[in-house]
């Protein structure tokens, strides 16, 4: 349980970095074979946005999650290639319920 | 005049092949569509229409998906009325010389989606064949997923009326019908208008009154579940059967081991309700919206399996009007009322249950090859919990 606001919005700024730490890791790892286009296209990850969140870090802070992140990839708790591909569908998902949540207030609205 | 690339010859000859189809064509990590598939699919998509060169002065007008996400596109398009023709790489593209093979190895059509994000759990996706000889019908009515194939024929008076609460029983996704009744502009328009169901007209061809092979590769049972040994072949049914047999072979390509009993069943076992009764009483679905909420079947459904969900839409959608079948359905629900722990440990057994009619299905395409054995095994070990139940 979180004790207070502060502790609930640090939790939510350390996953939202590590989501960041995690995305600039997987673009390292395209870089070599895929343009940024083809990234984007393919996992809609737009790798100029994430370098610089990613150098936005305190770099510390970087490195502390870098190692984290290559321990669970070692031990094969996390996958960052099915994370993408999860990062995406989820993208997907949460398009599908706005587009929704759209046609829904046409409706209420009577339009057409 | 300039050549096409090799390529896009190869996905101009597909595309010939499925005119009313746009085609997913599968290029690396990507299913790309071409010309006007790819100008439709980026309008109802909202994706980016980019072009390609294809070895003409113009570059080919395309969009594309990523492979990994491409069942929530084709969902999107199935629901806007499309039909998607899948065109996989069939070898390694690096392993390939020249161009890489590939050909069409699915068509995705709104009566035979099989993904079940694109389904309703608790309702089945019907596709349906009618065949019309002189004023009479013929019908088939398949659902992909469970492996249920019924059929019916309809040679009172009336005729026409009783086609349409045929139709509106079953609410069928999409709807197969011969030349015959395509021409009859006045019906056919009638269908359209009542039903969101998108239309297929095929050649008398495909409506084969051959029915050796159909008793050789289907059992066929009747009404009480008794199996039917000789079928006339002029009955009605029989081109019905085979016109979607056929259609179902074309767009699945694959044997669909799963799809194995046809049950013959008369309309007149059932009551018949006419299209404008079963909407105004709003069984299960509202008039205004179509929404479940505030129907019957939302008050009565407390089901815990979508097994048992799509069994309470059927029996809504279909009620007895043989007073014996009445009494032992209700002498079954009066057993489970008044006995609390044996319908608390039913509950609970049920609660485990997977959707074991599609699950059979998807296992018969090997889709799951071994992931979800274990859950087969958990249902027969419920299935034989139940059968010690009912014994006792």
């Amino acid at each position: 349980m979180m004790k207070n606001n502060q502790d609930l919005r640090k939790f939510l700024r350390q996953k939202t970095n590590e989501i960041i730490v995690m995305k600039y890791m997987f673009i390292e790892s395209l870089e070599d074979n895929f343009g940024e286009e083809y990234i984007y296209r393919l996992y809609k990850i737009s790798p100029d946005t994430i370098r610089k969140l990613y150098f936005s870090l305190p770099e510390n802070e970087r490195e502390e999650m870098r190692t984290k992140i290559n321990e669970q990839i070692k031990s094969g708790e996390i996958d960052l290639k099915n994370k993408a591909v999860e990062w995406h569908k989820e993208g997907l998902k949460s398009e599908a319920a706005s587009r929704q949540s759209r046609e829904n207030w046409r409706k209420i609205r009577g339009e057409h | 005049m300039l050549e096409f690339s090799p390529m896009m010859k190869h996905y101009l000859e597909i595309k010939e092949q499925y005119k009313d189809c746009i085609i997913f064509y599968r290029l690396g990590d990507f299913y790309e569509m071409f010309f006007d598939d790819a100008k439709t699919a980026s309008r109802e998509l909202e994706i980016t229409l980019t072009g390609r060169d294809c070895g003409q002065e113009e570059r080919a007008p395309m969009c594309g998906v990523p492979f990994h996400a491409a069942e929530s596109y084709i969902a999107r398009l199935i629901e806007k009325g499309y039909k998607v023709a899948i065109c996989e790489q069939l070898e390694d593209p690096k392993l390939a010389k020249g161009i890489v093979k590939r050909d069409v190895i699915r068509v995705v059509t709104p009566g035979t989606v099989i993904e079940s994000n694109m389904l309703d759990e608790k309702k089945n996706n019907y596709i349906m064949s009618i065949y019309k000889k002189e004023i009479y019908f013929g019908l088939a009515v398949c659902d992909v997923t469970t492996g249920t194939f019924l059929t019916t024929k309809i040679e009172s008076n009336n005729n026409f009326a009783l086609l349409l609460d045929e139709l509106s029983k079953y609410n069928p996704a999409e709807i197969i019908v011969n030349k015959m009744l395509f021409n009859c502009k006045q019906e056919i328009d009638e269908i359209k208008l009542r039903f969101n169901a998108y239309v297929n007209c095929f050649d008398e061809e495909i409506f084969k009154t051959d029915v050796t092979k159909l008793l050789e590769t289907y059992t066929f049972i009747d009404d009480s579940e008794k199996e039917i040994k000789n079928i006339d072949s002029n009955n009605l049914q029989v081109p019905a059967i085979n016109g979607l047999l056929d259609y179902l072979n074309q767009t699945q390509k694959i044997k669909l081991e799963h799809i194995n009993i046809i049950k013959m069943y008369s309309v007149e076992k059932y009551m018949s309700l006419n299209i404008t009764s079963r909407r105004n009483l709003e069984l299960t679905e509202k008039m205004n919206d179509k929404s479940k909420k505030g129907t019957l079947l939302w008050v009565l459904d407390k089901t815990y399996t979508s097994m048992g969900g799509r069994l309470l839409r059927k029996w809504i959608n279909e009620p007895l009007i043989d007073v014996l079948e009445i009494n032992k359905r209700l002498n079954a629900v009066e057993e489970l009322k008044n006995n609390l722990i044996f319908r608390g440990d039913i509950i609970d057994s049920l609660r485990r249950i997977y959707d074991i009619e599609r699950l059979v299905r998807e296992n018969s395409l090997w889709k799951y090859k071994c992931k979800r054995h274990d859950i087969i095994k958990e249902f027969f070990k419920t299935a034989t919990i139940f059968k010690k139940y009912f014994s006792e």
